[in-house]
């Protein structure tokens, strides 16, 4: 990867507060396309909040949000999501009453029959599109390896099921970036390899995950680069040893 | 053979009352049931559709010292189809889209309002519609004491268990239709995301969906169903009056009762709880005459269709609190028949 390709997602100055808290202060900093970029930093750094600003969840009250060099900030959620930025909850927040399939069929944009003219009438063309998303849902839970539970209603799911069934709804809308909050907290250790396996193997075929994570090992191991946060902006960027390493960085999480 | 025709006709009127109630709850059961939008305002929709039929259908009456007065239109400009006015169906459709605009302009401000927040918003903006607007304008409402002589689609004079049977019927019709176009809708596409966002909104958001929109949707959708049922309450009724004699919160939480009831989220256990409310009333005003009983029972009898809901209620949320039926598994299912290419 040629460090002259311009980053797929961009932040320049963005600022949050919450009160009186700078929850993100000034932060600038950029991903690449094609890498698993962590994120990490003490408790209220700033991470999450970061996120929820990209996302659209926030407006920030300055800076900007790029994709592709494209103004994102300020847009709605959903039209953040069909510029093809998705996130995940830290605590994942599955449609309970609706199965698993259902979870990541609802999932799936621009869906014909979501109107309610097109449903009531009954088109041939959203019913079929119905199968084709059917079909790609199956696929995807295969690939997670929940394809057994696709009928169990979502909450009869295992906390790390359910952090799996999240990454999987997010594969549904095929997204530029996905943002990953905690993928792998509270997840034993079978399901979090499973689970950064298929991230890796995403990252391979050209998907790009920004990733909050704790997991010092799964940092090193799985992070193609790191961005270190403190007090609402970057410190530290670069190779996870180098992060690691950077005086800075350990003074942030020591308090030093 | 008199008698037995008496309670005929009695058990259609009866029937015809399940049936607007019905109309209601299939339409909150979409708001609440699929969407998760708590509409406390039932009783303004309905009431509005309900006044808005009733000016249809009526010619209008000047005001005079004696008498408010209302709005209404010449009948001889609507002219017959098949012998029946289509006064009223243009009264139904005017008492729809009344209700679902009032809806619209009642839930851009409120809709992102949380559920209990928008509970409150929605049961006090129905309140003043009907309190404030409604009672209060005399010339335009008829005021307090409302419109009368409000017509019948199908009148047969002294017969009068014909003109009660033939009413039940078109209700009937009407309730089935609006069953099975409520049962398309709600397992299509559009219902699995109209429940994603009653589960999460905030997922929903996050996988891309206009949740505002959907939300909306719903609700106008909702409301207008509720409007057309208004419509209805006032043919059968023959008149409408203003709060407090109808169109009170008693309205909208008997059609809530009917939802928890049969079974939030399920159509048919709505349907079947559209029973319980109308046949506690009836009950309970026939109550005194089947059981020949005296005073003070045969006053007090009156009220036991509230005693009643409540110890059904209380039953229903400690032993099913699903619902005598409780919500289909699987949300979308391919519809029989599909057309174009």
């Amino acid at each position: 990867m040629s460090t002259a390709e311009p980053p797929i997602l961009e932040t320049k100055g963005v600022t949050k507060t919450f009160g009186g808290i700078r929850a993100v202060d000034n932060c600038t900093l950029a991903i690449r396309a094609g890498e698993i970029t962590g994120l990490i930093g003490p408790n209220g750094a700033g991470k999450t909040t970061l996120f929820n600003i990209i996302a659209g969840l926030y407006a920030p009250e300055s800076g900007s949000i790029s994709l592709r060099g494209e103004r994102i900030d300020g847009r709605p959620p959903f039209e953040i999501v069909e510029k093809g930025i998705v996130k995940t909850f830290q605590i994942p927040r599955e449609f309970r009453n609706l199965t698993v399939l259902e979870n990541l069929m609802v999932a799936a944009p621009g869906h014909p029959g979501e109107r309610p003219l097109a449903a009531l009438i009954g088109w041939r063309r959203v019913w079929d599109r119905e199968d084709e998303i059917r079909k790609k849902a199956l696929e995807v839970l295969s690939l997670v390896e929940l394809d057994r539970l696709s009928d169990a209603y979502a909450n009869e799911l295992s906390g790390g099921q359910k952090k799996l069934l999240e990454l999987a709804r997010t594969l549904m809308v095929d997204p530029k970036v996905v943002l990953l909050d905690e993928p792998v907290a509270g997840v034993n250790p079978t399901l979090t390899g499973k689970l950064l396996r298929t991230i890796e193997e995403l990252r391979d075929k050209g998907s790009t995950f920004f990733m909050i994570e704790h997991d010092m090992d799964v940092v090193m191991k799985r992070c193609d680069r790191v961005i270190a946060m403190h007090q609402g902006r970057p410190i530290a960027e670069g190779k996870p040893e180098d992060v690691r390493q950077d005086q800075r960085v350990m003074e942030a999480y020591l308090g030093g | 053979m008199v008698e037995a025709i008496g309670i005929l006709a009695d058990f259609a009127r009866f029937g015809s009352l399940v049936g607007i109630f019905a109309m209601l709850a299939l339409a909150l059961n979409l708001q609440w049931g699929k969407t998760g939008l708590f509409n406390a305002g039932i009783a303004g929709f309905w009431g509005l559709g309900a006044y808005v039929a009733s000016m249809v259908v009526t010619n209008p009456v000047p005001s005079a010292l004696a008498r408010p007065g209302h709005w209404g239109i010449d009948q001889t400009a609507f002219p017959s189809l098949l012998g029946v006015s289509t006064a009223f169906s243009v009264g139904i459709i005017l008492a729809a889209i009344v209700a679902g605009v009032l809806a619209l302009l009642i839930a851009i401000p409120t809709m992102r309002l949380r559920a209990d927040y928008f509970a409150i918003a929605t049961l006090g903006l129905s309140e003043i519609v009907m309190n404030v607007f409604v009672k209060n304008l005399p010339g335009i409402t008829g005021g307090v004491e409302g419109i009368t002589q409000v017509p019948r689609p199908f009148e047969f004079g002294r017969e009068a268990w014909k003109t009660e049977l033939s009413y039940f019927l078109l209700i009937l019709g009407v309730v089935i239709v609006l069953f099975f176009l409520l049962e398309r809708l709600v397992r299509s596409p559009w219902g699995r995301v109209l429940t994603a966002v009653r589960e999460d909104e905030d997922a929903a958001q996050a996988l891309g969906k206009d949740t505002f929109s959907l939300k909306l949707q719903a609700f106008v959708l909702g409301a207008g169903i509720m409007g057309m049922s208004g419509a209805f309450f006032a043919f059968w009724l023959r008149g409408v009056s203003p709060p407090p004699n109808l169109f009170t919160a008693v309205d909208t939480f008997g059609v809530w009762v009917i939802v928890i009831i049969g079974g939030s989220g399920n159509n048919r256990g709505v349907l079947a709880g559209a029973f319980v409310v109308p046949f506690l009333e009836f009950f309970s005003v026939r109550a005194k005459d089947w059981f020949s009983l005296v005073e003070p029972l045969a006053t007090q009898i009156f009220y036991f269709r509230l005693i009643a809901i409540g110890v059904v209620l209380i039953l229903l949320i400690m032993w099913r609190p699903q619902g005598i039926f409780p919500e289909p598994k699987f949300v979308a299912k391919r519809p029989r028949w599909v057309i174009g290419r």
